[in-house]
Formats: structure tokens, C-alpha cells, sequence
């Protein structure tokens, strides 16, 4: 597996959420057009770690962070950045489907909405895209304008990733987003992420080892607050460096 | 009794029965109300008695027998000292229409007491007619001489042109009267129908009470400008209180932050729908009315001066009254709405690079509007039943003009208005005629009362809709 370059860059990054230290002096690299996996036991940071990246920690609570992220070379902090661009950039996906009670086409052209567009062919035209793209357009495309509530629990959360992905995002962000789903819906969002990263960069949370190793080129493993090391998959679960993490992967901690 | 008492048993009768009797009084009131009010315009049959006098002689009275109770009436002059023997016999009150513009007679005259005891005859006499006059008296007697046809006879629908001679009417008390067929604008036969006539005609009574504007001094005629003005001040008051009390509850809720101000603010907020309702109508009053009214003349309406054209009470002001006195219900409703809506529909609002605004305006509100109704259905059922400050600030016994008419600009909120609740008030204890007063006011408040149901309705109706289109999305902030 080649790394083409770093998309985004986590430098000594630290965290506070109500002033307790939530990550602690994390560094490390996500890479072009991969998937990294983020594991780890519950409560040692990943998601607040993955909010970092597209800012949402500051929505949830007063949030303090040290270090800095660069996407593409740039920093996600500064003064001037323009929040609502750089969640274009980087979309989101959550452990929960959250639809919006609207209708199917609504809820994939809300972010397009958002800047503005009218253009209907433009609208039905990316629409249609990203259904395709997140695989659930054969199951929907008679139904667009029905409630995106109707549809089970699986669909809502690739119409949810559609929903990001019609925003053409450089990096999609996903916070275990299959551990509410049935197996088979889990198979389809993993075939998804498949498919999704020759066009994006991913990053996934997930506390299945079998999923990490099933759908990701990279993973970094982390420990209360910290990250313990991270690398290619294979290598981590392979031959890891820390006891730590060897113990978590096969099960005897966590 | 003490296992009862741990066992909790005397908590649950205890509260069983405080609700029991909650929903009796409710079903007394609601019986009562409505059964009262309906029985305003039953075309009751003309009854005719025998009646033994004092001197031993006969007399025959003419009326409706309105009720019938045991004892203790002043048929005697001696009012003060009540015969023991009289008060086993059964009391009439009988309805003999109206007598005041009769020289001998007194207004009062319209109902006497008679003893059942000394009744020696009833009869329902076929030709029994009642005369509902233009000017607003309702006569009840027999005619003398006529061509008037054995129906109901509404002169003012079915234009008929009667015939020009007087007709003599021996009237109900027993004396022989001239009736101007010009002046009487329906007649009717009683007794003479059948129970599917007088159905009919109730409904048309009803239907003439509803649509009619009310005459001599509202114990006559219908109640039509009143429920026109209270739709109309509760229809506006609705349109001022919404936007603002969403306006104030999104802020507070959405935009202030948790800081200890908004903390004081919002426990305010909350406490204004504690402020007597009358003191709200002198703040309208005080500061509406004279402060802003008396600006808007000086500025707008200067060239009228010394006459007021907003700086008197009126319409608009008056639903601004109301508006101010619902608002905090509104707030408190549309904040438990914002406050039910879960974290992770705003989170995928943000996620998409929404702003706040946006996600407010997309997100949150459309889902929140369900509770906004709910607030409103409040705001409505408080106002629609509110008096007290409306006296103040624009109610009026009786207004010459509707406040939305076909005279240029169409709407006019400056005028003063009739309101059911005030009309209740007005016909129940402002006029001489208690009995008929009375019967009058139940008929009123039964109004009110299906113009309030009416109104919460079509709010409730606007919810169930809205819940519809935007389901609540029911999921936690866990795994956010
Ligand atoms: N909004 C918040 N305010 C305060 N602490 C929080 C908040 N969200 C998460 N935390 C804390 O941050 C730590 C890491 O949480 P999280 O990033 O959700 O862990 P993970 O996703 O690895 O399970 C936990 O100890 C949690 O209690
Ligand atoms: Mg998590």
C-alpha cells in the first residue's frame, strides 16, 4: 500500500472538555485517500480525538485545545478559518443515524441548500450521485420524496453518509457507524467505506478489532487520552510495539 | 386504618376521589351550560291558565311557563311574612312577554309568580301567536283581527309585505293592543307546530342569534358583532403573540447562553403570567393607549386632533393587551420544545456547515413548532375567555360599527369592539329583567364557549398537522 501524502496532520494536539484533559499530546498523520481506524477502549478520547478535526467539540461544551491540526498544510484553528467551509471539508458522520425529518432528496440536498443552490438539475443530478455513491439509491430512487424516517435504521445511515458525500468532503469523518446496525447493514457500510476511499480520506472510529482490520490501511490505538501508536494496520496487529496494545487487540483488556 | 395507611390505599382514594368530584363539577357546568343555553331558543308552547283571584273571582294569564318550584314565592303583598300553607304548593313563573311599553305597566311585569294551587285550567290555545317586533319587544297573545297565516313567518327572509291594517292583539296580560304590522319582523304560531317545526325553528333562532346584530340595549337580537370582535381580537392577538414569543424563547433558548442574566430574565419571563390580568389591562391602558396611541395620533392622524383616533382604546390595542398577557405561555411552550429537540439533529445540522442561524431556522424551529402551537392553543384559550383588561382597553357594551368592513381601509383596529365575554357580563347584570337575562346569558356563555372549543380546535387540528410533517425525532444524545 503506497501513502500519496498526508491529508491531515495532528501536531502535540491536546484537549480540554470542561477543563478536564480529555486527549493528551497526540501526534500523528492521516494519510491521503486511506482509511484509518481509530481504536481503543470506551472513553479514551477517539470520538472528542475525531471531533478535533472538524471543530464540533466547541458545539457540545466549553473546550480548550493545545497543538494544532493542518489540513492539507493549513491550520483548522486559526482566527480567520471559516467553520462552516472547513465542515464541508471534512464531513460527519455519527454512531446514530440522524436524519432530519425530511424527505429523502431533503436530506442529501440540505448541505447544497445551505450554499445556496437552486439549480434543480444541479440539486437531482448530485443527488442522485451520492445515493448511488453511499449504495442506496437502487433501494430509494421511487421514493425520494418520501419521509427519510420510514426508512430502517441501515438506510438512514447511508442515506445519512449520502447526506455528507453530496458536499464532495475531502476527508469523512465516521464515529463507529455501524455499531447500531444489524450485521448485515454493518456488511454494507464496510463494502461502503470500501468503495468510498479511492475518492476520499476516512477516518473511523470503531470498537470492533475485526472491522479495524477488515476496513482500514491505517490504525492508531489510544488509551486515556493518549495515543499509544499508531501505524499500518497490519503492522499494529501484527507485530505492535506496546504491550498495551497487543493485549487490547486480542481481547485481554478493554 | 394503619395498614391502609402503608399500604399507600388512602393515597389512591384520596386522589381518586378529589378527581371524581373535579370531573362532576366539570359535567355540572358543562350540563348546565349547555342545556340552559340551548333552551333559550326552544319555541316554547304558549300556555294558557285559569286562575282563581284572591277575591274569589277568575282571571286568565298567557305565557311561557319558564320553571316550576316548591314554596316560600311572594304571590301575597305581604312579602315579609310567608304563609306556612303556601309553601307545600308548586310555583309557577310564567313568561308573559313584554309589557314595558305598556302605560299601566311596570318592566317588571314580563314574569309573574303564579300558585299551582289556585290554577284551575291549562290550556294551549292553537292560535297562540308570538311577535317578534323590529324594535326588539317580543309580545305574546292571541289575535284579534288578522290575515296572518298559521306558519313562521320571518317578514325580513321570505319579504313578505303584510298587509297594511293594525292587527288588535290581546295581549298576553290580558289586555287588547294595536300591533303596526310594519313593525314586527317575524310572528310564529307555538302550539300550533309539530316537533319537526319547532326544530326547524330552533335552529333558525339559533341560526338568527348567531348572524344578528343585538338591539334594544342587547336583550334583543342576536350576538353577531360579539363573536365577530372576540375572532377577530383573538386572531390577531395570535398573529402578535407567535412570532414574538417564538422570537423571545429562540433567543433565550438558542442564541443567550447559560449566563445567570438569562437566568433572571427567563424566571421574569415566567412570572409575567402571574400579573392579574386587570393590572395588564391598565399597563394597556396607561402605556398603550395613551402613551404610544397618543404618539401615533400626534405623528399620523395629527390633522383629527383633538379627536383620538389611536390614543383611545380600541382593537388593536386591545389584542395587544392580550398578546402581552399570553406571551409568557407562548415562551414557556416553545422553550420546552426547543429543549425536547435532540442534540445530534443539531450536530448533523452543524456537521453539514450550517451556521447557527441556519441550523435554527432549518432544524430546530420547523421541529419545534408543534410545541410552538401548543402554546398558542394556550395563549388562545386564555384570551378567548379573558374580560377583565379587555374593559379597559377597547371592549365596548355595544360598538355601531364592525371592526372589518367594506369602508376604506377595510380593517379598521382603531375602533372600539363587542367581546362575548363582556356581552355575558353586560346582558347577565346590567338589565332589569333577571329571568330573561339570565336565560340570555346561558345562551351567551354557551357561544363563548363553542367560539373557545372552535378556535382550540382548528390550533389543535394546525399541531396534529405540523406533528405529522415533522415527526420528533426520537433519539439520544448518546453516541453523539
Ligand atoms: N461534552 C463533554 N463534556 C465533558 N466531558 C466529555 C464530553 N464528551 C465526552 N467527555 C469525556 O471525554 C472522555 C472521552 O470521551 P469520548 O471521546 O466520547 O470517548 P470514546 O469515543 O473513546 O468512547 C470521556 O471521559 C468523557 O467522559
Ligand atoms: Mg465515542
Amino acid at each position: 500500500m503506497t501513502t500519496s501524502g498526508t491529508k491531515i496532520k495532528i501536531n502535540n494536539l491536546s484537549l480540554w472538555l470542561q477543563n478536564q484533559a480529555i486527549i493528551k499530546a497526540v501526534t500523528m498523520a492521516i494519510p491521503t485517500q486511506q482509511v484509518t481506524a481509530l481504536i481503543g477502549p470506551s472513553g479514551c478520547g477517539k470520538s472528542s480525538l475525531l471531533r478535533c478535526m472538524n471543530r464540533m467539540n466547541e458545539l457540545l461544551t466549553d473546550s480548550r485545545i493545545e497543538g494544532d491540526i493542518l489540513l492539507d498544510d493549513k491550520t483548522v484553528y486559526g482566527k480567520k478559518i471559516d467553520v462552516s467551509r472547513l465542515r464541508c471539508r471534512v464531513g460527519m458522520v455519527f454512531q446514530k443515524p440522524n436524519p432530519f425529518p425530511k424527505s429523502i432528496y431533503e436530506n442529501v440536498a440540505f448541505g447544497l441548500r445551505l450554499q445556496g443552490e437552486k439549480n434543480r438539475r444541479v440539486l437531482d443530478d448530485r443527488v442522485e450521485t451520492s445515493l448511488k455513491q453511499a449504495a442506496l439509491w437502487g433501494e430509494v430512487k421511487h421514493r425520494l420524496h418520501d419521509s427519510a424516517l420510514n426508512l430502517s435504521s441501515g438506510q438512514q445511515q447511508r442515506l445519512v453518509i449520502a447526506r455528507a458525500i453530496a458536499l464532495q468532503p475531502e476527508v469523512l469523518l465516521l464515529d463507529e457507524p455501524a455499531s447500531a446496525l444489524d450485521p448485515i447493514s454493518t456488511l454494507k457500510i464496510e463494502e461502503l467505506i470500501y468503495e468510498l476511499k479511492s475518492n476520499y480520506t476516512i477516518v473511523i472510529v470503531t470498537h470492533n478489532m475485526q472491522q479495524a482490520a477488515r476496513v482500514s490501511d491505517y490504525t492508531a490505538f489510544m488509551n486515556a487520552g493518549e495515543l499509544i501508536e499508531w501505524g499500518e494496520t497490519h503492522t499494529i496487529f501484527t507485530q505492535p510495539l506496546h504491550q498495551q496494545t497487543e493485549d487490547y487487540i486480542t481481547g485481554r483488556f478493554g | 386504618m394503619k395498614q391502609w395507611w402503608q399500604h399507600g390505599s388512602l393515597w389512591v382514594w384520596f386522589s381518586a376521589s378529589a378527581l371524581l368530584c373535579t370531573l362532576l363539577l366539570f359535567i355540572a357546568l358543562i350540563s348546565l351550560i349547555v342545556g340552559k343555553g340551548l333552551q333559550h331558543h326552544w319555541p316554547a308552547d304558549l300556555i294558557t291558565f285559569q286562575v282563581q283571584t284572591a277575591e274569589g273571582g277568575r282571571a286568565t294569564v298567557m305565557g311561557q311557563l319558564i320553571k316550576q318550584e316548591p314554596g316560600n314565592h311572594y304571590t301575597t303583598d305581604n312579602q315579609s311574612e310567608i304563609d306556612p300553607s303556601l309553601n307545600t304548593a308548586q310555583q309557577l313563573l310564567i313568561d308573559q312577554g313584554d309589557t314595558w311599553f305598556m302605560p299601566s305597566q311596570g318592566a317588571t311585569a314580563r314574569y309573574i309568580w303564579l300558585d299551582d294551587g289556585n290554577v284551575l285550567q291549562r290550556s294551549k290555545p292553537a292560535d297562540a301567536i308570538r311577535l317578534d317586533m323590529h324594535d326588539g319587544r317580543v309580545l305574546f297573545g292571541v289575535l284579534q283581527s288578522s290575515d296572518a297565516e298559521p306558519a313562521i313567518v320571518d317578514t325580513q327572509q321570505t319579504a313578505i309585505d303584510l298587509p297594511g291594517e293594525p292587527w288588535l292583539l290581546l295581549h298576553a296580560n290580558g289586555q287588547e293592543i294595536q300591533v303596526d304590522t310594519g313593525d314586527v319582523k317575524r310572528y310564529h304560531f307555538p302550539n300550533s307546530l309539530n316537533g319537526l317545526q319547532k326544530s326547524l325553528l330552533f335552529l333558525k333562532q339559533w341560526w338568527w342569534f348567531l348572524t344578528e346584530d343585538p338591539h334594544h340595549q342587547s336583550t334583543a337580537g342576536g350576538v353577531f358583532p360579539a363573536i365577530f370582535g372576540t375572532m377577530v381580537m383573538v386572531l390577531l392577538m395570535s398573529v402578535i403573540v407567535t412570532p414574538f414569543g417564538v422570537l423571545a424563547a429562540i433567543y433565550l433558548h438558542e442564541y443567550a447562553g447559560k449566563s445567570w442574566l438569562t437566568q433572571v430574565v427567563r424566571v421574569s419571563v415566567y412570572n409575567l403570567a402571574g400579573i392579574p390580568s386587570v393590572v395588564m389591562g391598565l399597563f394597556g391602558l396607561a402605556f398603550f393607549v395613551y402613551v404610544l396611541g397618543g404618539q401615533l395620533d400626534q405623528l399620523f392622524y395629527a390633522d383629527q386632533l383633538p379627536a383620538p383616533t389611536y390614543g383611545t382604546p380600541g382593537l388593536f390595542w386591545a389584542s395587544l393587551t392580550l398578546a402581552l398577557l399570553t406571551l409568557p405561555v407562548v415562551i414557556v411552550a416553545t422553550e420546552e420544545g426547543l429543549a425536547q429537540l435532540p442534540m445530534s439533529q443539531r450536530l448533523g445540522s452543524y456537521a453539514l456547515g450550517a451556521t447557527q442561524t441556519e441550523t435554527i431556522w432549518r432544524i430546530v424551529a420547523p421541529q419545534a413548532a408543534p410545541a410552538m402551537m401548543t402554546g398558542l392553543i394556550l395563549a388562545v384559550a386564555r384570551a378567548a375567555g379573558e374580560v377583565a383588561p379587555l374593559m379597559l382597553v377597547g371592549v365596548v357594551k355595544s360598538a355601531p360599527q364592525l371592526p372589518i368592513d367594506g369602508e376604506f381601509p377595510y380593517v379598521h383596529l382603531e375602533r372600539q369592539f363587542m367581546h362575548l365575554g363582556y356581552h355575558l357580563y353586560d346582558v347577565g347584570f346590567q338589565s332589569a329583567n333577571t329571568e330573561h337575562a339570565m336565560s340570555l346569558s346561558f345562551a351567551v356563555a354557551l357561544v363563548l364557549l363553542m367560539l373557545i372549543v372552535l378556535l382550540n380546535l382548528s390550533a389543535f387540528m394546525l399541531r396534529q398537522h405540523l406533528r405529522r410533517k415533522y415527526k420528533l425525532v426520537q433519539t439520544s444524545m448518546e453516541g453523539v
